[in-house]
């Protein structure tokens, strides 16, 4: 059956949206559609966001019914936010920054972290499943008419710093919730994308061939950034995505989290201590003291007060404020401080053992990693690049952080001060609208895009991709044999092409398992397939997960050894497929897929 | 429910005062969640103002006597709730359960 429509799935970090656009009329509006959810014991109401928070029920606890399902055992979106709070160990949050995190095996039941025996743990891939399926369900439930999710064309964003192991287990997640005809989308390109829609055809004045824009999303748990170039493209406007940002796990929840840091030290003081769930409800109350001073600059301070535990309100609660001074040092000083285009974060000390978590940004300054992104792509000449180095013109905003308008002025002065020490023009404001909606309601633009209604952004992978080859030499103890890297993708490498045969043989033992380093670089923009690099410049190659394969041996014997090569594809979908290809094949077209997305820890065998 | 219930008469005025804001506060959250609420009349209160026939949404005070057009001074603008939802009850519960107690395990 062919869809009807196209639907644009944000699975954010602390809220997904979903966005539907009609493909059968000549209608381009997309609308925002309003999640069912249960949003306290028993009650369920319509929200634009659902919370992405996983609720496990206790055996104390009736079900968490749904219209759709009386007897379920999991809640998720505001009641599962709000519960977790009571109940912290029962809850999955941030499962999108897991699915992203190599550092644990993301198929199998790990979350929630340290969760009490008798919850049945599960995977960051299946976190994500079970938000996709109550997005569907809410759809069905909207609009009995109009079917399934799995029967509509899906576009689901992802952090534009996703690494192709992070795309594949999205997907995967994604067809395990039925959704057959899904396609990715960057989330800043999204945000570009709706920009676009909001404006109509009038988008076409605001950017001229020449531009550059800097695409800034601040959500609540990452922050990402892409460059995206206005192009002239046969005798009409183009866009093309040139750059994006590494990972980073840094977001609004941090801001409350220290503000609310704060407050408590100040509460500490003055003897009033507070109990777990006392500091839960802190960060709340300073999220809304500190939109609050965002938002009117005639507040001095506000109140912040935490109802007591017990019945008794008088007497029994804990009273506070939050000063606009607090505000500015710890946010904007703290987060968006003001410093030089050389101001770069500082490094992650490696720390010998680590502790299982999410590897967060070790520097919270927001404007250094911003820095550090137009550093590498836009102010200095990278090497063996094959784009110009140019200064952004026009900034787009994105992401609920950034709705406040000192922040977005903060980023913006510090920005325009790097543009005019180099002699730059200040960039234009893209006015975008909907910070918590747009990447929603861009994806599901794209879906009309797709169709030819209105402009594409090129782009395609956003990062080369390499294989490490230990270098033959002789051991020396104590030093580890250098490792080469050859590329196998190429930066850019458009849907549905695919990457030239690298001559350079590998050699693989089938029936067992091999493993291959694997890195990505955001930089080095000119190495074909087939390049061969004995050094890169610290940073300029960031290791990936480890590429593990066992080659089924298939007619062969085990233990055989065959000599193969490595080539990379990108489907349909959006996603990175890598292949290796027998360079004697004993039958014909003899290949095997490699897994890019491995597993970590004690193997089973699938 | 729990500054209702509770006994204010020998607190502080800023005893009440903070409490007062947490109420505010999640009274005003709840009610936006659920309904939009408009001014009935959109002119400044205290201004004079002409209605040109009776009708429920303008309540006459004060010398109530003669017909329309009514000349008077406005003080209440009115409130009107424009799109009320409340959240639809699923599953086993009980209703008349305002608020459970809570036992904390450690």
């Amino acid at each position: 059956m062919s869809a009807k429509f196209v639907v644009g799935i944000d699975l954010g970090t602390t809220h997904s949206a979903l966005a539907v656009a009609a493909l059968d009329s000549k209608d381009e509006r997309v609308s925002v559609l309003e999640i069912e959810q249960l949003v306290s014991a028993g009650a369920l109401a319509k929200r634009p966001l659902l919370p992405s928070f996983l609720y496990f029920a206790h055996e104390s606890e009736p079900p968490l019914a749904l219209p759709w399902d009386a007897d379920r055992r999991f809640a998720v979106g505001e009641f599962a936010r709000s519960r977790g709070a009571e109940a912290p160990e029962r809850v999955i949050a941030s499962a999108k920054s897991w699915l992203s995190y190599g550092g644990i095996d993301r198929r199998a039941g790990n979350l929630p972290l340290g969760a009490p025996e008798d919850i049945e743990k599960i995977s960051p891939v299946e976190t994500s499943f079970r938000f996709l399926d109550h997005l569907n369900e809410a759809f069905r439930s909207a609009r009995p008419a109009d079917g399934d999710l799995s029967e509509q064309e899906v576009v689901l964003t992802v952090p534009a710093s996703f690494d192709a192991g992070a795309r594949d287990l999205t997907v995967e997640a994604a067809l395990a919730a039925g959704f057959e005809q899904v396609t990715l989308l960057e989330e800043p390109q999204a945000a570009l994308y709706a920009w676009i829609e909001q404006n109509g055809e009038a988008w076409r004045s605001h950017l001229r061939a020449g531009d550059r824009v800097l695409v800034i999303d601040i959500g609540g748990g990452t922050t990402d950034f892409s460059l995206i170039d206005a192009i002239e493209q046969e005798g009409s406007l183009g866009l093309q995505r040139v750059a994006v940002g590494d990972h980073i796990l840094l977001g609004g929840d941090n801001m409350d989290l220290a503000l609310a840091h704060v407050v408590g030290q100040e509460l500490s003081e003055q003897g009033k201590e507070l109990d777990r769930f006392q500091v839960g409800a802190l960060a709340h109350a300073c999220r809304s003291a500190k939109e609050k001073l965002l938002s009117d600059s005639t507040l001095e301070q506000v109140a912040v007060v935490l109802p007591s535990r017990g019945s008794q309100l008088l007497g029994g609660s804990i009273r506070g404020e939050l000063r606009r001074e607090q505000v500015e040092r710890y946010l904007l000083d703290g987060f968006f401080p003001a410093v030089s285009a050389t101001d770069l974060p500082k490094a992650r000390p490696r720390a010998g053992l680590k502790q299982a978590g999410l590897p967060y940004a070790s520097d919270a300054a927001i404007t250094k990693h911003l820095a550090a992104f137009l550093a590498r792509h836009a102010f200095a000449e990278p090497a063996s690049s094959a784009m110009d180095a140019r200064p952004p013109s026009a900034i787009l905003f994105n992401g609920g952080v950034l709705k406040a308008h000192v922040l977005r002025t903060r980023v913006l002065d510090t920005l325009n001060g790097w543009l005019e020490q180099r002699g730059a023009a200040r960039v234009r404001v893209l006015p975008g609208e909907d910070l918590d909606l747009a990447v929603a309601r861009g994806a599901a633009y794209y879906g009309l895009v797709r169709h030819g209604r209105g402009l594409r952004i090129r782009g395609g992978t956003a990062r080369a991709y390499y294989v490490g080859i230990e270098s033959p030499m002789p051991a020396l103890p104590g030093f580890e044999p250098p490792v080469f890297a050859l590329c196998v993708a190429p930066f850019g490498m458009e849907e549905g092409t695919r990457a030239a045969l690298p001559p350079q043989e590998l050699y693989v033992v089938v029936g067992e398992p091999v493993t291959f380093r694997f890195f990505g670089s955001t930089t080095r923009r000119g190495d074909p397939a087939g390049t061969v690099l004995e050094r890169w410049r610290s940073g300029e190659l960031e290791e990936l997960p480890q590429i593990e394969l066992v080659l089924p041996p298939a007619g062969r014997a085990a233990g055989d050894v065959v000599a193969v090569q490595l080539q990379a594809s990108v489907t349909a979908i959006g996603t990175l497929k890598l292949e290796a290809i027998a360079q004697a094949p004993i039958v014909a077209d003899e290949r095997w897929q490699i897994e890019l997305s491995v597993r970590l820890g004690p193997h089973e065998s699938a | 429910m729990d500054f209702v219930q509770q006994d204010v008469a020998s607190f502080s005025d800023a005893d009440i005062g903070a409490a007062a804001r947490v109420v505010h506060e999640g009274c005003r959250r709840a009610l936006r969640a659920h309904a939009r609420v408009v001014s009935v009349r959109s002119e400044p209160e205290g201004a004079p103002l002409t209605l040109e026939r009776a009708s429920e949404d303008v309540k006459l005070v004060g010398n109530v006597a003669g017909s329309a057009p009514f000349h008077g001074v406005l003080r209440h603008r009115g409130w009107r709730v424009e799109d009320f939802e409340l959240p639809q009850l699923v599953g086993v519960h009980d209703p008349k359960l305002v608020a459970p107690a809570e036992l904390e395990l450690s």
